[in-house]
């Protein structure tokens, strides 16, 4: 068992939310004495995990889950309402894109001031500058007002001070958020730097293809507390359901809230990985509130951006007189010759016709493809031998 | 103190000059020229007034502009040091209190600038102050930086749960200056009106400072040396009501 350097017990953070504002003086004048009314919401709510040394942690959830709260509690700048955090070694906080620059100063004062802040002297600062500049690809710019930068610059060099920084710890909240690609494989480059030197780092972000190369170990947050933790792959996956089961369900009169979707694997089995190569089957499972005549049902296949990759209907295929009330459709491809990447059901159920949505709901089911072919463009592969 | 601490109140303290004197055309020398001016209108304005009272009352004015606009700027800018570095705050957990010793030091830094108008000023006037009524002096302005720091740890904080207190410290400033003497010699109060003033400590350090540079009188010990005393306890609770609170009131930045 590593040593443990990081350790958060039973944290819970309340804010005060006001439920009416003051805004004018009036108010004060016409109710001096009465107290304004607060309302408490619970950002973090009894968090407790360990992080050992040397581990890349990533810490996900929704927008409002209380991750920048929880990284600002273990980088000592709230304070938590219970529990206590314990952190051993020097402790590199990037937070909320940033680490509190001046938009006056030039970027060589604020390379500066950020350096001291972080706990450096002006010498090291002295010695690193060359380095912080060159890894920010901020040359020539070094005299000009930082409101004069783009948000993405202003990352950069942020980033780049902090890890020159020389901390134990390291507190990475969206880094990856502005950034342009080429500075994005630069930390990315950066990260496995500081992997190998055996740095503790939490690791906050959106990007869930970095979560998954880097992260041992992933926690996710749900309204303040954690619903999940451990391997990338697990979270991750539990991530995009709570995210995409409560997609938009149009035309809920017909139906129950029980319309699953589950993808089986050649051996049967209920997965939501499969290779390019692997007989898939879809099967739909429904719980309707009345019986629907003649219906149309189309699996609709897209990419994480939107786009439609395929689609699945049984319009003019396969006639079905009508869906009872309960029961299952499977449909059996032979193999869905897919690139690798994560891709979205979305089923929708139409009257005979196709004139009419009774039931449409997006994203309803995530997967996985993994091809052994590498660098495919495009969309599918393509099925074929090479000869002379 | 560490290495790092003392870098981080360089910065600071450059960072506060860079930024009062970005794209401004005198820059630095506003340091010297603002109280100057301040002067300049007083001793106008008194001089009228008051007539021919007080012996080198020019001095006198000088003297007590100068020692004024540093304990208020000890002040101010101790009240705005933390709104002003909410930014940095929010984002890295550095030693606090050096964010209020650092806005303290901008104002000893102008300070000590000043000091050289005083110093052509008394030689225009050919006095030369003796070594103690330096040393008296120099202890003056150690009770003042000391009571300002003192205020400034309390007043930080509670700026930022009340932000009204802009406003009321600028005024208080103000009443303050007239209920020490500053323009008016203290022999020209009578009646009342010299309760209120005896009650204001810097009444004592002004007249314990001025009395020996100026005139080489010793003047106001007692009441300086108790002032100093209490200044330093207050320093000390101050700080400690400071730190206790600094941590709670990151949310309402």
């Amino acid at each position: 068992m590593k040593e443990t350097v990081i350790e958060l017990k039973n944290i819970t953070k309340n804010f005060k939310i006001p439920i009416e504002r003051r805004t004018q003086m009036k108010d004060y004048f016409i109710h001096p004495f009465r107290k304004a009314k607060y309302r408490s919401f619970v950002a973090v709510d009894n968090v407790s995990f360990s992080v050992s040394k040397g581990e890349f942690l990533g810490i996900i959830g929704r927008n409002g889950s209380g991750k920048s709260t929880l990284l600002k509690i273990i980088s000592n700048i709230y304070l938590p309402n219970k529990g206590e955090v314990i952190s051993k070694g020097k402790l590199i906080p990037f937070l909320e894109l940033g680490v509190g620059f001046n938009p006056e100063l030039t970027a060589k004062d604020n390379v500066f001031l950020n350096g001291v802040i972080l706990g450096l002297t002006r010498d090291q600062i002295k010695a690193k500058y060359k380095s912080i500049i060159e890894f920010s690809e901020l040359q020539g710019f070094e005299e000009t007002q930082l409101k004069n930068f783009s948000s993405g610059m202003q990352v950069r060099l942020a980033f780049s001070i902090a890890i020159q920084s020389e901390g134990d710890i390291y507190i990475l909240d969206e880094v990856l958020a502005v950034g342009d690609l080429a500075f994005q494989q630069k930390c990315f480059d950066m990260f496995r730097t500081l992997k190998q030197q055996g740095k503790t780092i939490i690791f906050v972000s959106h990007s869930m293809g970095a979560i998954e190369e880097f992260c041992d170990r992933v926690i996710l947050l749900e309204k303040g507390s954690i619903s999940k933790e451990g391997k990338a792959f697990n979270v991750l996956q539990k991530y995009s359901e709570i995210s995409f089961n409560k997609s938009k369900i149009s035309k809920t009169d017909k139906i129950d809230e029980k319309l699953k979707i589950k993808l089986l694997n050649s051996k049967g089995e209920d997965t939501s990985i499969f290779d390019s190569n692997e007989k898939v089957t879809i099967s739909l499972e429904y719980n309707l509130k009345e019986i629907i005549v003649n219906p149309n049902i189309e699996f609709i296949i897209t990419r994480d951006d939107g786009t439609v990759v395929s689609s699945i209907s049984t319009y003019n295929i396969f006639n079905i007189d009508k869906l009872e009330k309960k029961g299952h459709i499977n449909f059996v491809c032979n193999n869905l010759k897919l690139i690798s990447s994560e891709y979205f059901i979305s089923i929708v159920i139409y009257n005979k016709d196709l004139t009419e949505q009774l039931v449409s709901i997006e994203r309803i089911k995530n997967f996985k493809i993994f091809s052994k072919k590498t660098n495919i463009k495009g969309f599918f592969e393509i099925d074929g031998n090479w000869s002379f | 103190m560490k290495r790092t601490d003392k870098d981080l109140l360089l910065e600071f303290v450059k960072t506060d000059f860079t930024l009062r004197y970005n794209n401004s055309i005198l820059g630095f020398l506003w340091v010297v020229i603002k109280p100057l001016l301040i002067f300049t209108v007083m001793y106008i304005v008194f001089s009228l007034l008051l007539g021919n009272t007080v012996k080198f009352y020019a001095l006198y004015l000088l003297l007590g502009t100068i020692m004024y606009t540093f304990f208020q700027e000890i002040t101010i800018n101790g009240l705005n040091s933390l709104l002003q570095k909410k930014d940095m705050m929010l984002k890295v957990n550095f030693k606090r209190y050096l964010a209020v010793v650092g806005s303290s030091l901008i104002a000893v830094v102008n300070f000590t600038f000043n000091l050289v108008v005083i110093i052509i000023f008394f030689a225009f006037n050919h006095i030369l102050p003796s070594p103690l009524d330096i040393l008296i002096f120099l202890f003056g302005i150690v009770i003042l930086y000391i009571l300002g720091l003192a205020i400034s740890f309390s007043i930080s904080i509670l700026h930022v749960l009340f932000r009204d207190l802009q406003h009321i410290w600028d005024i208080f400033m103000l009443v303050l200056f007239y209920l020490t003497p500053i323009v008016y010699p203290l022999s020209l109060i009578k009646g009342k009106t010299l309760y209120l003033i005896d009650a204001n400590p810097l009444t004592h350090i002004f007249n314990f400072t001025r009395e020996a540079l100026i005139y080489n009188k010793i003047e106001s010990v007692y009441s300086t040396l108790i002032i100093f005393i209490i200044s330093v306890v207050f320093l000390y609770f101050s700080y400690r009501f400071f730190s206790k609170k600094i941590m709670k009131i990151a949310e309402d930045f």
